[in-house]
């Protein structure tokens, strides 16, 4: 061995400080060293998970949304719809109502005009009746004579019923 | 029947005796009965006899004023 070069006691004690190096390694660092490897990895781990978690999340709320969304305008159109559909009925009835009223007005404003007209006729009517009787009146007063006013009235005296 | 009651005629002139006399005969008056003759030119013609409460119109002014009311019933 001597021959070859190599010292047994610098051989031993370099093995021996290696074990102790590897020792101390071991025990000093690659413990903590790994754990902390550990750790990262579980906490990498968990950060996908959570953001694999938050992403369901999102795409969870975003399907809500979706959904809510889609109900308010299922929603809105409804209302829309049903709101039309009240205003064409209320109009339809507005309508109705004012050709009904109309209907009546024209009614009672022909009734109105032909009372006023029979009215009037009957105002005529009792107009020339009255001039009529008046002109008879003075023409019979111009006409009859103190004779024929005599023959009048005993024509009338002798034609009237007899009392008992 | 009042016996003193007197008979009232209207009449357009004044009537002769025998005009009174007639009408009393007509419509059975007593004879004897005073008849008060007053001229009113307005019933044109006729009489209007006014005895014991009783109210004969033959005057003309009455026949029309009757006809007239026939024309607006009539008319109606």
């Amino acid at each position: 061995m001597e021959n070859l070069g190599i010292d047994i006691r610098l051989l031993i004690a370099q093995l021996t400080n290696f074990i102790i190096f590897f020792l101390i390694f071991k025990k000093f660092l690659a413990v903590p060293f790994s754990k902390f490897i550990l750790t990262a990895k579980q906490k990498e781990k968990e950060k996908i998970e959570i953001d694999k978690r938050m992403q369901e999340l999102n795409k969870l709320e975003q399907e809500i949304e979706k959904k809510v969304r889609e109900q308010m305008n299922n929603e809105r159109n409804e209302l829309i719809r049903k709101t039309k559909e009240e205003n064409e009925k209320i109009r339809n009835e507005l309508i109705k109502k004012t050709e009904n009223e109309i209907i009546l007005m024209k009614k009672k404003a022909k009734e109105k005009l032909l009372k006023e007209q029979k009215l009037q006729q009957e105002n005529i009517r009792k107009e020339v009746i009255d001039l009529s009787f008046y002109l008879i009146e003075i023409g019979l007063k111009e006409v009859l004579s103190p004779q024929l006013q005599k023959e009048l009235t005993n024509y009338i005296l002798k034609n009237s019923k007899k009392i008992n | 029947m009042d016996k003193n009651s007197k008979i009232i005629i209207y009449s357009s002139y004044k009537l002769s005796e025998e005009e009174i006399k007639a009408t009393k005969e007509k419509f059975n008056f007593p004879l004897d009965r005073q008849v008060v003759n007053l001229i009113d030119k307005t019933i044109i013609s006729g009489m209007v006899i006014i005895f014991d409460g009783m109210r004969i119109d033959l005057s003309i002014k009455t026949m029309l004023k009757n006809l007239e009311k026939k024309l607006y019933e009539f008319s109606k």
